[in-house]
């Protein structure tokens, strides 16, 4: 699980600009689970559909 | 005469004006403390002594020709080292500020406590770039709890919060995105107010998630905070983000008691996992109270986790030029959670925002019902300085992630919270959290002045 998710890291970070040392991807990879299981719980969050998200750009 | 350091903020300034005291003797008694207290506790970053003498003598050469020093006439603060500080740099808790220029001018509250004749003491440590619930600074040290010094005083403003314990100030200025002024005030057995979402003006202030930043005080008593709270009052158009209300001043709310108030305990989320004596806290200041409802504020996991998703994602893209070109110099605890915000996918960070407004109308049922809400503001007591996990009722769980699970669904949606903590005598301090409808701030001072008063809760100076 650690090394797929260091493998994800060294994969992606490169194109948000981000270039990481071995040490840095793994530091990232040992964060992840726990902000993943909070996005899991956002993601599935019965929100009614017209509840629209903020900020809403006005011209 | 008062004894300096002990007295309040108000009663400062009253012997300030009378000139029963002097403006530089307060400042220097307190100085004086400063010196002696901060190489046990850590407090600092700056201390600005020449400064403080300067306005202080400033102050007694007011009171001396006749005119109104102002309603903190010289009385000492200091704070938290994200404010900006004429002529300081704003260091952010951080090593990579260090090179920055010093601030142009003083944080709009900062400026406005000190056009009310308050004395600038100085800068605070603070968990790096406010990402920490623990203030375990990796270049600044960890601050040490006044209340015993082998336990954290709290994060993120926990300099602040120690100070005021520990009778270095009575008033200190702090943020709050995520509990960052209520753990550290729970943990620090001080008063902290973490007042509406856009109440206080932000300005000058360096931030850490724009949508999520409040900006509040500790004091160690309820009506100095309300002092303070009142003159910090006030538009700023320079703060985008701040409502344009009118001073809405909450010291003269604080004598009305609590008839007529409807007041609830917060149960589900806000009970589990908690340690027996935080529920015999809560439950203590509910029964002084009458407060015998309990209400539950619906899926308040998704609420905390919904914070958690848009600190990491706007901490994340605030940090991103400096992440690429200076990695090295964050603690790595804080840039590894940055960076891992940086490829949370957006989706979340939209469906959090659309929880938010949903989870707001939840508050707002039961804003309707009842004035006021009661909740515990931290799991337990603080933790040992460098203690990795602790129990959450039967579970072992990091600590840093966690000492937030009751704050950040609250800080989620900006509604206003006095953070009180409750007496006990010879045991680390506990702190309830008095919760009202959204710029009903007057009115949670109000409970817990009335609190106060009974001696159900209580901050001496920590000796």
């Amino acid at each position: 699980m650690t090394e797929d998710l260091q493998g994800f890291v060294a994969a992606t970070a490169p194109l948000v600009g981000l270039e990481l040392s071995p040490e840095q991807q793994a530091g990232v990879a040992a964060a992840l689970p726990l902000l993943l299981a909070q996005a899991g719980l956002v993601l599935t969050a019965a929100v009614p559909p017209e509840i629209k998200g903020a900020p809403v750009f006005v011209p | 005469m008062i004894d300096p350091i002990s007295a309040s903020a108000a009663a400062i300034a009253a012997a300030v004006r009378s000139g029963a005291t002097s403006a530089v003797a307060v400042t220097r008694a307190h100085l004086d403390h400063i010196e002696a207290r901060e190489p046990a506790l850590n407090c600092f970053t700056t201390v600005l002594a020449e400064r403080a003498l300067a306005v202080a003598r400033t102050v007694d050469a007011v009171v001396a020709a006749g005119r109104d020093p102002g309603p903190l006439a010289g009385v000492p603060f200091a704070v938290k080292d994200l404010f900006d500080i004429a002529g300081v740099t704003t260091l952010a808790g951080s090593r990579i500020r260090r090179d920055a220029p010093p601030a142009a001018q003083d944080a709009t509250i900062v400026a406005r406590l000190s056009a009310a004749g308050a004395v600038l003491l100085g800068a605070q440590v603070m968990d790096e770039f406010a990402y920490g619930f623990t203030t375990e600074n990796a270049h600044y040290g960890a601050t040490r709890n006044p209340r015993d010094p082998a336990h954290v005083a709290g994060g993120s403003s926990g300099g602040s919060a120690a100070s005021v314990a520990a009778g270095m100030v009575p008033l200190a200025l702090g943020t709050d995105t995520n509990g960052s002024i209520r753990v550290p005030a729970a943990f620090c057995g001080v008063f902290g107010l973490k007042p509406t979402y856009g109440r206080l003006s932000r300005s000058g202030v360096f931030p850490f998630v724009d949508s999520l930043d409040h900006a509040g005080a500790f004091a160690r008593s309820v009506p100095d905070l309300a002092l303070a709270y009142d003159v910090m009052q006030g538009p700023d158009p320079s703060d985008p983000v701040q409502v344009a209300r009118p001073v809405e001043p909450a010291s003269e709310a604080l004598a009305s008691g609590i008839d007529g108030l409807h007041i609830a305990t917060l149960g589900g989320w806000f009970r589990e996992g908690a340690e027996a004596a935080t529920l015999e806290a809560v439950d203590r200041v509910a029964a002084a109270l009458g407060a015998r409802d309990s209400v539950e504020l619906p899926e308040a996991a998704r609420a905390r986790a919904a914070a958690f998703c848009i600190t990491a994602a706007e901490g994340a893209a605030l940090h991103l030029p400096t992440l690429r070109s200076r990695p090295d110099e964050y603690d790595p605890a804080t840039r590894d959670r940055l960076l891992a915000g940086a490829l949370l996918p957006g989706s979340v960070v939209v469906q959090a925002q659309r929880l938010r407004r949903w989870f707001r109308e939840q508050a707002a049922r039961l804003f309707a019902q009842y004035d006021v809400l009661l909740a515990p503001a931290t799991p337990g007591t603080a933790p040992l300085i460098g203690q990795a996990t602790m129990m959450l009722g039967d579970r072992e769980v990091p600590v840093r992630p966690n000492l937030g699970l009751y704050t950040q669904p609250l800080s989620f949606i900006g509604l206003p919270i006095v953070c009180v903590p409750v007496a006990r005598p010879g045991a680390l301090p506990l702190g309830v959290q008095i919760v009202a409808a959204p710029w009903a701030e007057a009115t949670a001072l109000r409970v817990a002045a009335w609190l106060e008063r009974r001696g159900v809760v209580a901050a001496p100076v920590a000796g």
